[in-house]
């Protein structure tokens, strides 16, 4: 039997190509490199992160293009995607320079395993079959079990590392086991493949089986373990809390954006004929994250903790963008496009908010003072009337309250499930938001209303340049996105060209 | 040029907020610093409440469309504009804004001492969120002033507030925060479903929805601005946020924001959804009446006299409420009216409370008695405003006490009676307060001590009172300008909707986005 050699344009994974020399070069000039002078190993990667964002730019309005016989595909939405996660990536090792320092974790791997997930995360977003976008979340979670317990020093850090990892390796074996069984319902693993094969003249047969609800039910427990969906949440707290603050911030962005892509992928693409199956199922999950997240982070007295909870609301309030894009007009499912471009969009607004929150709390750390609990914030909006105001921002953000990203992000998935008619997604998921207005504002309460108490540290704000830019810049951000979203809209709008 | 050519609207807005930014660069750390923070704001009111006056001066009192109209594209893929206007409903609520603003500001001047720049930042965008609502004819503009306004609010009464005030600051927040979620949906609703593909109110307004679905809608608007006025019984944050907030922010509080609610009824949850308001009509008017006496007989128990004024804002929005549901022309017009008198009346009740409060720093009834006598002056201006606010023939507030009364007799009687008892208790309240905290017998050693009003509290007073007198008397100038639209606004709810055929993904019709443009031409 012949061999047939398919014909590979690798031009199409310039972004990765390009990463993986970067990866190699800071893994060789780090051996060169004096413990001193770690940072200049974040300063070269992201250096190299911001280059490679361009180079991902410009893949932009090519159309959809597939390589790799079919095992990856480079379209709009894979580079709008590709982008949002290296900016949040250049963001993140700016948040990092100065904090490592003070976690005493400055080392050059630590920046090597960022990079190392963040392919992970550009492969997932290219993934056009169930093994390339399993191997891309597979080296995502794997680089993250490091970073999360990187303070190697600090028991929690090294906890949240082991509960994460056996979490994530028990998540991707639920994963793992659906995909065998959707190729074993199917034939193959291909996203089109098993659209075809489920559209055809079996696809009946084959999509009543209750091997593929089973499948079906392992596959969204598996993408429910890794965006940490209601039930499927509970090592995310504790994980968030214990990892390098930086490192929290990054996989709330970073690693929410790569595995909603490719949920999005996965779901539309390979299953639309099954949608009132796995519809049902993400329904569920999104009411009880938008709920549980929210009530849960009313009780945390740890303002990253606090954080952590409402990241799993926010998962919610995603996939209520996802739930919403589905129609059902007598049975045939119709995927409309404005709950993926409000996916996307409210995914980049939480990416400039979230991390400018998480980059509040590094700003308030050093060697001998956390910074993470909310008590610690008490009067600093008083003292320091500029990170008080950069603190309401993100708030006022996170909450969905004008004129910021947040609110014009969920005006946009609350829309979406409007115009589909998903009128009580609407309205619990609105109710909850009003609801985590409650603690959010409890935080802006203690740093305005509350004086600081006599036995607290005076506040020192880190005075690190990389970290100060990075928050105005997103200060900035967060509200420009709020105030002129039109462009972004619009290239979220122009992402889905050819994708559904 | 005309004046009208002049994007004067866009100005009035965003002037306060460019102020507020302004202030930004002024360092407020010493008392030089703050004098020139709080000079600044104080000209940065003034000026907006100049250009509030000059459309005032242009205003065509016989037009009942939308006038001095700006728009722009802003979202065009969602159908999002900039689009602002104002008509006789909405110009006698900006310019009280803009008049309220720069008195409470003087008035500030030594009562806040503490973040000076900070305070006077968050009055300026403050202000800036309240013209905002009152000329948005976008829904998604609205929505970001009315939510845009929450947080300098809350930070107003949650750092210069009492005793109690992150209490207070944070229900109030809650209680704005949870109604206006749903209007939110509503919005959304009208903007996918309705089948326009747009925000733009006046598209909405021309358009009937079906009277099946009216119901839903009028509910989560209506509830969404019956906590802001605040209708009986979602009435309770008010007399947290009014006692604990600075006099400055009651001021605020009682004179502009609980105008964001009965205008929110005016302008958008009756004319949208005419057949649902008509069908809750009696719930609400029930609920008005409750709200009139109840506030009219919580307020007579009380110790504080700081809470009996804001209690009484409980009654008085009730009349509006009622004035506005009576459906009559007459009630309309006596509502908005009444909307401009409270205002006035209460904001200078409130500053005159914040008068003696910062003199004696109690509010106790009972701490007071015969200040008559040490401050003569003081309390002539007390007698007048509460005389104005019990609707006394001659000054503001019996014009619209009495227009609002009358058009609820001529829709029902029942109502009108209850509605009177109302001012009768409203007599019984203020008046008696009067005898015990001015009159009745010798003032204590401490009040006959009490300086009578200095050169800047006389600056905020007189204009007030002047109000209240020219209301009273020669009200024409200001009810000419409203009629008219009170007129267009009265058709607008009176019109009968048959069913509307599937109003779903319904194409737009270019004539209606067009006419709209040009307001809504009675």
């Amino acid at each position: 039997m012949p061999v047939v050699i398919p014909d590979i344009a690798l031009s199409l994974a310039a972004t990765e190509i390009g990463l993986v020399i970067l990866i190699c070069a800071v893994i060789v000039a780090d051996m060169f490199t004096s413990m001193e002078n770690k940072s200049l190993m974040g300063a070269f990667s992201f250096f190299g992160v911001v280059v490679l964002g361009f180079v991902a730019l410009s893949g932009w309005g090519g159309g959809v293009r597939t390589t790799f016989s079919g095992f990856y595909v480079l379209d709009n939405l894979s580079v709008f995607v590709k982008v949002v996660i290296l900016a949040a990536t250049g963001f993140t090792i700016l948040l990092s320079l100065q904090y490592a320092k003070i976690e005493r974790f400055n080392h050059g791997e630590y920046y090597v395993m960022i990079l190392f997930a963040v392919f992970g995360m550009l492969v997932m977003a290219s993934g056009n079959d169930l093994v390339s976008f399993y191997l891309g979340l597979e080296t995502m979670s794997i680089s993250s079990y490091v970073l999360v317990s990187f303070i190697r020093h600090d028991p929690l850090s090294r906890e949240a590392g082991l509960k994460y990892f056996l979490m994530g390796a028990f998540a991707s074996g639920l994963l793992l086991y659906g995909i065998a069984l959707v190729y074993g319902l199917t034939g193959t693993t291909s996203l089109l493949g098993i659209a075809k094969t489920l559209g055809g003249a079996n696809g009946a047969a084959i999509g009543a089986d209750p091997v593929m609800v089973l499948a079906l039910i392992l596959i969204v427990a598996g993408f429910g373990f890794k965006l940490a969906f209601v039930p499927f949440h509970m090592w995310l707290p504790d994980a968030y809390t214990g990892a390098p603050t930086s490192i929290t911030a990054f996989m709330s962005v970073a690693v929410k954006m790569a595995t909603v892509a490719a949920l999005m992928r996965v779901f539309f693409i390979a299953f639309p004929s099954v949608a009132g199956k796995w519809n049902l199922l993400l329904w569920l999950l999104a009411v009880l994250s938008m709920v549980w997240g929210n009530f849960a982070a009313i009780a945390q007295t740890s303002l990253k903790r606090m954080l952590a909870y409402s990241s799993i609301a926010h998962a919610g309030y995603v996939l209520m963008g996802v739930v919403a894009t589905s129609s059902f007009v007598d049975g045939k499912v119709v995927f409309l496009p404005l709950g993926v471009s409000a996916v996307l969009f409210y995914l980049l607004a939480y990416m400039v908010t979230n991390l400018g929150a998480f980059g509040m709390l590094i700003l308030l750390c050093r060697e001998d003072y956390r910074g993470d609990n909310i008590e610690d914030w008490r009067g600093v909006g008083r003292a320091h009337p500029w990170a008080g105001l950069a603190f309401l921002i993100f708030f006022l953000s996170l909450a969905g309250l004008p004129p910021t990203a947040g609110f014009v992000g969920k005006l946009f998935l609350f829309g979406a499930a409007i115009q589909n008619e998903y009128y009580w997604l609407a309205v619990i998921g609105i109710l909850s938001s009003a609801v985590s207005a409650y603690y959010y504002f409890r935080v802006v309460m203690v740093m305005y209303m509350e004086t600081r108490a006599e036995s607290q540290p005076v506040v020192e704000f880190s005075k690190a340049p990389s970290l100060l830019a990075v928050l105005v810049i997103l200060v900035v951000a967060t509200l420009f996105l709020g105030i002129f979203p039109g462009g972004f809209i619009e290239a979220a709008r122009g992402s889905i060209a050819g994708f559904i | 040029m005309a004046l009208t050519d002049y994007p004067l609207i866009t100005w009035m807005v965003f002037l306060p907020l460019l102020g507020g930014f302004a202030l930004m660069l002024i360092q407020d750390s010493d008392e030089a610093g703050g004098q020139r923070v709080r000079a600044a704001a104080l000209i940065f009111s003034l000026i907006t409440f100049l250009i509030s006056a000059a459309i005032y001066y242009g205003f065509q009192a016989d037009f009942a469309g939308m006038q001095f109209v700006e728009r722009g594209q802003w979202i065009p893929r969602f159908g999002i504009s900039y689009h602002v206007g104002l008509d006789g409903i909405s110009l006698p609520l900006i310019l009280l804004t803009t008049f309220l603003t720069p008195l409470t500001i003087l008035f500030s001047w030594r009562d806040i001492k503490s973040r000076v720049r900070f305070y006077h930042m968050a009055l300026l965008f403050l202000e800036t969120g309240m013209l905002g609502v009152f000329v948005s004819l976008d829904f998604f503009l609205f929505y970001v002033f009315w939510e845009g306004m929450l947080i300098p609010m809350y930070l107003i009464i949650g750092v210069w507030g009492g005793t109690r005030r992150i209490y207070a600051a944070v229900k109030f927040f809650l209680y704005t925060m949870a109604g206006s979620v749903l209007m939110l949906v509503a919005i959304l609703w009208l903007h996918f479903e309705a089948g326009t593909g747009t925000f733009d109110i006046l598209v909405h307004l021309s358009r009937p929805i079906d009277p099946a679905l009216q119901g839903w809608l009028f509910a989560a608007f209506a509830l969404s601005f019956a906590i802001k006025v605040p209708l009986f019984p979602f009435h309770t944050w008010l007399p947290d946020a009014h006692v604990e907030a600075p006099t400055a922010g009651s001021v605020i509080l009682a004179g502009v924001l609980l105008k964001m609610g009965t205008y929110g009824l005016m302008r958008l949850a009756m004319p949208l959804f005419p057949t649902a308001a008509r069908e809750f009509a009696t719930i609400i008017m029930v609920l008005a009446v409750i709200g009139i006496i109840y506030g009219a007989l919580v307020a007579m128990v009380q110790q504080d006299i700081k809470k009996l004024v804001a209690y009484s804002s409980v009654s008085h929005l009730g009349f509006v409420v009622l004035g506005l549901f009576s459906f009559t022309l007459l009630g309309a017009t006596g509502g908005v009216l009444q909307m401009v008198n409270h205002g006035i009346s209460t904001g200078a009740l409130f500053l005159i409370v914040g008068m003696i409060y910062s003199r004696r720093h109690t509010r106790q009834i009972e701490d007071f008695g015969g200040i008559a006598r040490a401050m003569p002056v003081f309390s002539i201006f007390f007698v007048i405003t509460a005389l104005g606010s019990i609707g006394l023939p001659g000054l503001n507030g019996f014009v619209g006490e009495f227009t609002i009364l009358a058009g609820t007799f001529s829709r029902s009687i029942p109502f009108g009676v209850a509605a009177t008892s109302g001012v009768v208790l409203a007599a019984i309240y203020m008046l008696w307060m009067l005898q015990r905290v001015l009159f009745n017998g010798e003032p204590s050693r401490v009040n006959s001590r009490l300086p009578d009003l200095n050169f800047r509290e006389w600056v905020v007073l007189v204009p007030l009172v002047v109000l209240m007198f020219w209301l009273g008397l020669y009200p024409k100038p200001i009810l000419g300008k409203i009629e008219p639209s009170a007129q267009a606004w009265l058709r607008q709810v009176n019109r009968r909707v048959l069913r509307v055929e599937s109003p779903r993904k319904a194409p737009l019709p270019q004539a209606v986005l067009s006419s709209s443009l040009k307001g809504l031409r009675p």
